[in-house]
């Protein structure tokens, strides 16, 4: 009995579950399609009401931003023919601080709506920013840009800033019309910025009585490491004359090896028979070391092949210092990984 | 154990600065060797025979670890008083530092069993290696000597491990611009048990063939 009540509330509660954003999508999908019903058939009341629960319920799961957009500007339309001028302003005002390049459409809409959407739109003054998600550029040396879009020709001060607002870079201060491009050389005074999080922050200079607004994008700034390049090994940068050590050092380590395996039976094992072809080992290090010994000393005389060492030499020191002088390079140009986060709006001020 | 692990840790405490910023290289080889152990005031006498093993480690800088791997089947010797064939085999693991580039230092476990039958005679030793290398001028050669000691030696015999320690020599063949060498070497070691009653030692000439720095 007990087992299936609760088999019953576990598929109960996840036919709630699944079942859940579908209805809301539903729900929110549907009371816009009755809320625009409701306003092409004049029943403003019905329409304002049924657009705002369907507003209120939407999230951005179940509302898409054309959706969205629409419902606005049904309902800004729909709160003008109820004389509420107010409340129309606030809906259009909701669209132009979305996306700078919607309008309301002239044929579904009368021309006093469209004409206090553009009045709102136009005292609206917002930006919209537009940074690629991922940017790896070289500080100083390259910039990171951003792509501004103004709802309407005003002033604006752009910055780099820190999350508590501090000001890490001032980009920009002056108008903009339709759209500017604003550069970041990735610096705070003159140094390249360490690893962090930042706020790419546009402030647009507020009309008269009206709230300044304030768009900004967080940046999850890194710093790459450098690809350096692995030094030449040393036998690149000696030349065989050099590389090749005295005559008798040679002789000495290749009969110290051979003696080594001659005896090492009575140092480490003092009862161990010893294999007998143990000498054959020693018979070839010692040879080794006498052939090491004896083409050392029949090499040519220095000042014969001293001119093909030297040669070497210097191919070796420039090739050291090239790759000396790139990771040098590649040390002091630190590069930049920034993430670009969704934008956030602000406002500041009161009317 | 304390002092291995203190040993290990001063190595790697050394290595580690001196590794930093390094590509990790490996080196892989195989190694075939004509063993013969030998027993003094025991019962087996002498036994020989081949073994085979890999090799692999990998070196980041200065630092390097490693393991291998040998096994084989050795033989009683003509006049051994034991008849009875026995498989030797052979596991080690490393941590090492180059602190010179003629000198290598390292630590790290060795087991070793001699499998008779059903009875296993089983050492666990942790020596302490040296190394020293020189490369022969005007040669592709290089020869080296090895020595170790070991910190501690367990071995499951009735008798008490007085110590055990051994030795490497050899030569190395480096063709230029190649990253392939071979290796002619001799080894041996000795355990001496029971407070010099009698001792154990292994001996081996191996000629080895790897690729990567060595």
């Amino acid at each position: 009995m007990i087992r299936r009540l609760v088999t019953t509330l576990v598929v109960a509660a996840l036919a709630l579950v699944t079942r859940g954003p579908t209805v809301a999508a539903q729900s929110a999908t549907d009371l816009l399609t009755t809320g625009m019903r409701s306003y092409q058939n004049l029943d403003y009341e019905a329409a304002a009401a049924t657009l705002r629960k369907g507003l209120l319920r939407a999230t951005s799961d179940t509302f898409s931003t054309p959706e969205r957009l629409q419902a606005l500007t049904y309902l800004g339309a729909t709160e003008l023919f109820r004389r509420r001028r107010d409340s129309a302003v606030a809906a259009f005002r909701q669209i132009a601080v979305t996306d700078p390049t919607y309008r309301p459409s002239a044929i579904i809409f009368p021309p006093q709506v469209t004409s206090l959407f553009q009045e709102v739109r136009q005292g609206t003054r917002t930006v919209f920013i537009r940074v690629p998600p991922e940017t790896e550029f070289r500080a100083r040396a390259e910039r990171l840009t951003a792509r501004l879009v103004a709802s309407t020709p005003h002033d604006i001060a752009v910055a780099v800033t820190r999350d508590d607002g501090a000001v890490v870079n001032s980009l920009y201060s002056g108008p903009i019309d339709d759209s500017l491009a604003v550069t970041w050389d990735g610096t705070e005074r003159g140094e390249a910025v360490k690893s962090g999080h930042y706020l790419l922050r546009v402030t647009s200079q507020a009309a008269a009585g009206a709230r300044q607004l304030v768009r900004q994008l967080p940046l999850e700034i890194e710093r790459a490491r450098p690809d350096t390049q692995p030094w030449p090994s040393p036998g690149d940068a000696t030349s065989p004359g050099v590389r090749s050590g005295p005559a008798v050092r040679s002789l000495a380590g290749g009969l110290a090896a051979a003696v080594a395996v001659v005896v090492l039976p009575s140092i480490v094992a003092h009862d161990a028979d010893g294999i007998k072809g143990r000498f054959a080992v020693a018979a070839a290090i010692g040879g080794a070391g006498l052939a090491s010994f004896f083409a050392q000393r029949s090499a040519p005389p220095l000042d014969v092949v001293a001119g093909a060492s030297a040669a070497a030499r210097d191919a070796a020191k420039r090739r050291l210092e090239d790759v000396r002088r790139q990771n040098a390079k590649a040390l002091a140009e630190i590069r930049l990984r920034v993430r670009a986060g969704p934008a956030t709006l602000l406002e500041q001020g009161a009317q | 154990m304390k002092t291995l692990a203190r040993l290990a840790w001063a190595l790697t405490l050394v290595a580690l600065p001196l590794a930093a910023q390094q590509r990790p290289r490996g080196t892989v080889f195989a190694d075939g060797a004509i063993v013969r152990f030998g027993e003094v005031g025991g019962p087996a006498g002498s036994f020989s025979g081949p073994t085979f093993g890999v090799d692999a480690g990998v070196s980041l800088g200065s630092l390097m670890l490693g393991a291998g791997y040998l096994e084989g089947r050795v033989q009683p010797s003509s006049g051994s008083s034991d008849s009875v064939a026995r498989d030797l085999v052979e596991a080690r693991a490393f941590l090492g530092v180059q602190p010179w580039p003629w000198l290598r230092l390292s630590v790290g476990p060795h087991v070793r069993a001699f499998v008779i039958g059903a009875v296993t005679e089983r050492w666990v030793l942790w020596p302490v290696r040296a190394r020293a290398q020189s490369a022969l001028a005007s040669t592709p050669l290089e020869t080296y000597v090895e020595l170790w000691r070991a910190l501690s030696a367990k071995v499951n015999l009735p008798e008490a491990v007085d110590h055990v320690q051994g030795g490497e020599a050899g030569v190395v063949l480096r063709p230029r611009g190649s990253a392939l060498w071979m290796r002619l070497g001799y080894r041996v070691d000795g355990a001496q048990l029971g407070g010099g009653s009698r001792s154990e030692s292994v001996e081996a000439v191996s000629f080895a063939v790897g690729i990567g720095p060595r």
